[in-house]
């Protein structure tokens, strides 16, 4: 027969690891024990690791006696106190926790056959028995009687104790202290002890104590008595607590009046002949009257902040009543307990809702079944904290959110900030208690009663008030908030593929690009509070919000210079901005598990940013976050210290943009600078002690140290200019007025201005997205005040850099500051990311003196995409092009500043124009996307084209937002097409960004249409030649082609010295499908539609070889110039026409022909009468056939009446007026097609008609 | 639309089913009319399409021109009806309009609606490359347009197109 082992539980407090044994699977054999020595060679697999139960690899035993801890047990904790019983054997004593727990149990030998054991870290030789199965040692050690409890070594002494209780006990409060003062003698002391409640009958067998046995219906428990034991029989209290919902006898009680404060109690009160015994034969059940109060059993799933907070079942939040509640040693992840008597509320938070419970005074707990994976025992320190007792004064929901609070705030800030400025000490307030204070709505807030009190008041108990906590909101971790946001994300796309949304792509070049999507949630959708330091990131330059767990790009339009990197910014009201492109694919393949759960974030789950299409960031202003706290062990590094050297003056020319050094490691920092250039003024202020500004050296002393030939200038006089400055660091509002002495030159002085490069280190980044080009700045020299020498700062070419408090910015801002656009904001649709500077500065009313100051300003020019459409329009094309440099070829043009809002931008790797000049350039990323940006203001659109990595977009670069380039190449591809093209120098600067509407159903999106078309309402609806005779006389515009030649009358003429031509009369028969028409013009318009401004390289190409040598015969013939600057103008027709009239003066080309479909008959007539060669022929003929073989164009004419055509009848063959029956028209204006606008134009027609 | 000589001298912009469905009228040169549309005849046309068939051969090229509507079969001659003179650029100018008839491009072609076999083709006066799709669309609302307002499109079979 196997044998048993048995060893004692100073083997199991030796091996100090969590073990667990068993007999036998059949509690009813009992082999024969044998005295083992437990060590590590009797575990199942002793390699496993420490946190997990080890199995004993025998069937072991342990034999042991229950009983209550001693009171002069030294190791007994709060727990042990009110849960635990002891189990001892010769060698040892550690707690024990049984699960089918019988009362007679106490003071019985035992034989533990299936159990777990766990060491208690907390002191040494401490541990924890969790006793799942049992019996008594022998039949003949089962007590044979019921259960009873006494002090045996107290029953003869000759305390007087004649009352009595027999009732149903209700609930039994935790063990506690209570100073108490002896009434009759005057004696002050401590009390320890539990009260317990019993309901009790009323009947008159019950008053003389001989209750009915037998018929318990009888018996109606409704009274309640209070029953307090005090010391020595408060050690019952882990059987007492068992023994709830039992109807027990007490004998041996004392009444007793017990006074607290004004409050009186009548009580019975324990002695130490107190005896307990079970009244087995009489059952009852509780009263279920208790609305408030329930019963809930359920499996841990997570216990946090020491067992503070446990998860049930992943639904309800249980919250243990007092901070010095020490829970079971068994309590752990994965046991199932059973809670009695509790509070619950369904708490609605601004971010969740959940079900919370809350134990009280009167709240039973006990575990049914252990856990087998969990192995932490909890413990806790028995020091009550300051915040410890606030959370005690809280109402449960507030309760729960401080507790999640203080999660978050150590989660958040445990690197910055130390454990006690965020939670506090015993007795000072930490960050969390001083936050929550002025957060929490005063009505959250209960009276805190000791626990006798609380227990015997329980009836007013107001705990569970408070349900609606809407304003309570998630300080949320910002790795869970970007899981949030991209959780959002994805519903989002999803609801759109689900409502078959229409998607918005867009065309470029006939090519469709997936549409654009951008949501906008203000921060009251989210629930939460952003908090966190605001630092620039040194990979990406851009402004983040900073925390522990993670960070988020942030927009800040109202960004002073004199934010502080190391203050902890509380933000609660915001927008989050999401927007990309659509995602392809499966989304259900991103779970990301309801990041802003109390579960992900009690448990600190973590996210990472996973959706790379998804550009997200958030705006705020700083006016409407609140400064927290700066901690106290980071380096004082204030932007804003005091600074009384001197100071420039600058003002912000341009920044230059980040560029993307290593675009394989978006780890690594992409940049080691940045840059940004600047004009300063040539004269120094300081501060005073006081606060007031000093000019040092003045404006004229400073041009005379820069050499400059200014004489002139000041003989003219130079005049003054009063200028009220202000800093907005230092809260100085009012400062000294200086002078400037400027000249009336705008020019003279603006180049007296010296360029400086700022340049700004990683650490330093934050300074650089402070600055606003355009924006006036203190730049603090490094240099003290000398009068006889130019300061280094001044020197022109020369570079600074800057260091954290270099760059203060001013309150200086003039009135007419009309470049920035300035953001409506007021839409709900539109989000400002960028305050004009007008705007953003505060003081100075500088109206009356700024026109000195403008003046010294060179004029930043920022032009609508109209007014850029024109410049282009009228910048000469030849100044244009490209430079051969080597094998590369470098664009040439003007950098010019456009602002407009961007309709759209895509991917387009085929402009061969932009990757040239991308590459002659030395754009430093190679993987950056080809781009074409789509930007447009109210009616007109410009395509910017370039290279520019996604990585290194400005926040908020997308669809709908309102942009300002600063410095983009104009130039001229070698179509001689005016284009836009982004260079590594241009910067964007993002001033607002709109809603991207999507969701277009037919109705909307009939309307959209209709809109547009309507917005193309100006434009005269198409007219048809065939309608012609119907008409009144007014303007029209036809989509027409040219069908062939009525007449042409060149003239020659001089052009300063150059020769020249001029068309008196061009006739046309021009045909739009419906009919024929005779259209008349003259000069350029006829010089359009005669394409003679055309490279005719075709025509003069080797593939023509009877008219390859045609300039060298008309060069040979003298009728061309040999210059090598007719390089382009010589390729043209008109080039060739120019010499055929030197030659003949006036040429007449008349169609005699009948048919129009060849050319064979016209004839030429020469104004000097000279013969025309065959060359010259046969470019006119073909000049005139090219011209029939044009495209479609819009002609805008007018009808012209017989009297008007009667002048043209000398030109007019014959056979002409027999093709005739026509309508002849006078072309005004000739122009493309556009076929978009044209299409809605037609649209619109139709719609009409 | 025009009638007479204008007419028939006319380019009628259609899409390609209604250059494949004209009645043809045995004239001598045959005659065309549009179904379901004013009386008129027409001679020659206007038509926009994607060139999905190519044959050159030394004396002309022919191509099959797709609008989505149809295929319209045209033919390119690149030798003029009478032997040109020195001064006519005409046979280079053909030539070289004949270089831009590529499979995939987009071309505007006019000409005159001829009957070669029993088929109908279009005998090309001259192509221009269009280089913006956009130009389809705007071609097919102008057809509609011009069958509508000019070409008199009978009310039933504008509603039906």
């Amino acid at each position: 027969m196997e044998t048993l082992g048995s060893f004692s539980l100073s083997d199991l407090l030796r091996l100090s690891r969590p073990v667990t044994g068993t007999a036998s699977l059949n509690p009813a054999s009992s082999p024969p024990l044998k005295r083992i020595k437990l060590d590590q060679n009797l575990l199942l697999n002793p390699s496993l690791s420490r946190k997990s139960f080890t199995p004993i690899s025998l069937p072991v035993l342990l034999v042991g006696t229950v009983n209550f801890f001693s009171e002069a047990s030294s190791h007994r904790t709060g727990s042990c106190l009110n849960h635990c019983l002891s189990f001892s054997d010769s060698s040892a004593t550690i707690c024990c926790y049984i699960v089918d727990f019988d009362p007679r149990v106490i003071g019985q030998e035992i034989h533990v056959m299936a159990w777990n054991y766990l060491p208690i870290k907390q002191g040494e030789g401490q541990g924890v028995l969790e006793i799942i199965q049992w019996r008594f040692s022998s039949p003949d050690t089962a007590p044979l009687r019921g259960f009873s409890l006494s002090l045996e070594s107290a029953q003869d002494s000759g305390v007087k104790a004649s009352s009595f209780a027999f009732g149903l006990v209700k609930s039994v409060s935790l063990t506690f202290t209570l100073p108490i003062e002896n009434g009759k003698t005057g004696e002050m002391g401590d009390s320890v002890g539990f009260l317990a409640e019993l309901l009790t009958c009323m009947c008159d067998k019950c008053a003389k104590m001989r209750p009915s046995n037998e018929k318990s219906g009888l018996h109606r428990f409704t009274e309640s008595k209070v029953v307090y034991f005090i010391r020595p029989t408060h050690k019952w209290r882990p059987v007492v607590a068992k023994l709830v919902g039992k109807v027990m006898y007490l004998w041996g009680l004392k009444k007793r009046l017990v006074v607290v404060g004004k409050e009186s109690y009548v009580m019975l009160v324990s002695t130490i002949k107190t005896k307990v015994s079970l009244c087995d034969s009489v059952v009852s059940d509780l009263p279920t009257d208790h609305s408030k109060r329930g019963a809930y059993r359920g499996i841990v799933t997570g216990i946090y902040l020491h067992g503070a907070v446990i998860e049930l079942d992943k639904k309800v939040w249980l919250l243990i009543h007092d901070t010095l509640l020490v829970p079971h040693h068994s309590l752990r992840i994965g046991a199932t307990v059973s809670v009695r008597d509790f509070h619950f509320v369904h708490a609605n938070f601004a971010w969740t809702k959940v079900i919370i419970v809350g134990t009280c005074v009167m709240t039973s707990f006990c575990i049914d079944s252990f856990a087998v994976s969990d192995t932490k025992v909890l413990v806790k320190t028995e020091e009550k904290s300051a915040l410890g007792t606030f959370v005690e004064s809280l109402n449960l929901s507030a309760k729960f959110w401080i507790l999640l609070s203080v999660s978050c705030f150590k989660y958040k800030f445990r690197a910055v900030l130390s454990d006690k400025e965020l939670l506090g000490s015993i007795n000072s307030a930490g960050l969390v208690q001083t936050y929550s204070s002025r957060s929490l709505p005063p009505d959250v807030f209960r009276p805190h009663n000791s626990m006798f009190m609380a227990y015997c008041n329980h009836d007013q108990c107001t705990y569970s008030s408070g349900h609606d906590q809407s304003k309570c909101k998630l300080i949320v971790p910002l790795s869970n908030f970007v899981g949030r946001c991209e959780e959002l994300w994805i519903s989002i796309q999803s609801e759109m593929s689900e409502s078959d949304e229409v998607h918005c792509n867009n065309t470029c070049d006939g090519i469709s690009y997936p549409g654009y999507r951008r949501r906008i949630i203000p921060s009251d959708d989210f629930g939460c509070i952003l908090m966190g330091n605001i630092q620039a990131c040194s990979s990406s330059g851009r402004l983040q919000l900073v925390d522990a767990t993670g960070n988020i790009d942030v927009v800040i339009p109202d960004l002073p210079s004199d934010l502080s990197v190391q203050t902890i910014y509380e933000v609660k009201d915001y927008k989050v901005v999401l927007e990309g492109f659509g995602i392809e694919g499966d989304n259900s393949m991103y779970e990301f598990g309801e990041p802003l759960s109390c579960h992900a974030i009690f448990k600190r789950q973590t996210y990472r940013k996973r959706i790379h299409g998804l550009m997200l960031y958030v705006q705020f202003y700083l006016k409407d976050s609140v400064c927290l706290a700066s901690p106290s062990r980071a380096p004082s590094n204030l932007p804003h210290s005091e600074n009384h050297g001197p100071n420039h003056l600058l003002v912000i020319s341009h920044k230059f943009p980040l560029t993307n050094k290593f675009p394989f490691n978006s780890a690594m920092s992409i940049c080691s600078s940045l840059f940004a250039e600047a004009l300063i003024f040539p004269c120094k202020f300081k501060r005073s002690e006081n606060g007031e500004l000093i000019q040092l050296g003045k404006f004229q002393d400073a041009l005379d140290f820069s050499k400059r030939d200014h004489k002139k200038a000041s003989e003219k006089g130079p005049w003054l200019a009063p200028c009220s400055l202000a800093s907005r660091n230092g809260g100085v509002s009012a400062t000294t007025l200086c002078q400037f002495n400027v000249d009336s030159s705008n020019y003279m002085v603006s180049k007296s201005l010296a360029r400086i490069l700022l340049e700004f280190k990683c650490e330093n980044f934050f300074s650089y997205q402070m600055l606003r080009i355009g924006g006036y700045y203190f730049l603090n020299c490094s240099e003290g005040f000398n009068p006889t020498r130019v300061c280094k700062c001044w020197e022109k070419g020369g570079s600074f850099v800057v260091t954290g408090n270099t760059l203060q910015s001013l309150s200086l801002s003039f009135s007419d500051d009309v470049n920035q656009k300035e953001p409506s904001g007021t839409s709900s649709d539109e989000l400002v990311l960028l305050k004009s500077l007008s705007e953003l500065h505060e003081i100075v009313d500088l109206k009356s003196v700024s026109q000195g100051i403008t003046k010294l300003l060179p004029p930043s020019q920022v032009l609508s995409v109209s007014s850029c459409l024109q410049h282009m329009f009228h910048q000469n094309r030849n100044l244009y092009g490209s430079t051969d440099l080597g094998e590369q070829r470098l664009a040439q043009g003007d950098l010019i500043s456009v602002c407009g809002d961007v309709e759209y931008f895509h991917d387009n790797d085929c402009d061969s124009v932009s990757l040239t000049a991308s590459k002659c350039l030395k754009i430093p990323n190679p993987r950056g996307n080809n781009i074409c940006i789509h930007l447009a203001d109210d009616n007109q659109m410009v395509v910017i084209r370039g290279n520019l990595s996604r990585k290194l977009f400005p926040i908020g670069f997308g669809v709908g937002a309102s942009a300002t380039f600063h410095r983009l190449l104009l130039t001229c591809s070698s179509n001689r097409k005016e284009k836009l093209l982004l260079t590594p120098v241009t910067y964007i600067e993002i001033t607002s960004v709109r809603k991207v509407k999507t969701n277009r159903g037919p109705n909307q999106q009939m309307f959209k249409v209709d809109s547009l078309i309507e917005s193309l309402c100006h434009l005269p609806p198409l007219g048809l030649f065939s309608d012609l005779h119907n008409k009144d006389s007014k303007v029209t515009r036809f989509c027409c082609r040219i069908l062939t030649l009525n007449v042409l009358v060149l003239e020659s003429c001089m052009i300063g010295s150059s020769p020249a031509y001029k068309i008196p009369l061009a006739g046309f028969v021009l045909d739009d499908g419906s009919a024929l028409c005779n259209c008349w013009t003259d000069n350029d318009l006829a010089s359009t539609l005669l394409s003679l401004r055309d490279i005719c390289s075709s025509f003069f190409s080797s593939d023509f070889s009877s008219l390859e040598r045609a300039p060298k015969r008309l060069l040979a013939s003298g009728l061309c110039h040999c210059s090598d600057d007719y390089s382009n103008y010589k390729n043209t027709v008109g080039y060739y026409l120019d010499h055929i009239l030197k030659k003949h003066h006036k040429v007449i080309v008349k169609n005699h022909g009948v048919s129009l479909d060849i050319c064979q008959d016209l004839l030429f007539h020469s104004g000097s009468g000279k013969v025309f060669s065959i060359l010259e022929e046969r470019l006119l003929n073909y000049i005139i056939l090219s011209s029939c073989h044009g495209p479609t164009f819009i002609a805008t004419g007018l009808v012209m009446d017989a009297s008007a055509t009667k002048q043209f009848d000398a030109y007019i063959s014959e056979s002409a007026v027999l093709r005739g029956c026509m309508q002849n028209i006078w072309i005004r204006e000739v122009a493309c097609v556009d076929p978009l606008k044209d299409a809605f134009n037609l649209i619109l027609d139709l719609k009409n008609g | 639309m025009a009638t007479g000589w204008s007419s028939r001298m006319t380019h009628a912009k259609l899409l390609a089913a209604e250059v494949l469905s004209v009645t043809v009228y045995p004239t001598s040169p045959p005659s065309f009319s549009i179904p379901r549309r004013s009386p008129s005849s027409i001679s020659r046309a206007e038509i926009l399409g994607i060139v999905v068939s190519l044959e050159s051969k030394p004396k002309f090229v022919k191509f099959l021109l797709d609008d989505g509507t149809g295929c319209v079969p045209c033919i390119l001659w690149l030798h003029p009806l009478l032997p040109p003179s020195d001064n006519d650029p005409t046979p280079e100018l053909l030539r070289l309009q004949a270089r831009t008839v590529r499979l995939g491009e987009e071309l505007r072609v006019r000409g005159r609606i001829t009957l070669y076999r029993a088929q109908l083709q279009i005998t090309v006066a001259d192509v221009f490359v269009e280089k913006d799709p956009n130009m389809e669309t705007f071609h097919r609302l102008d057809c509609l347009r011009l069958a509508k307002r000019s070409y008199h499109l009978h009310k039933d079979a504008f509603t039906s197109t």
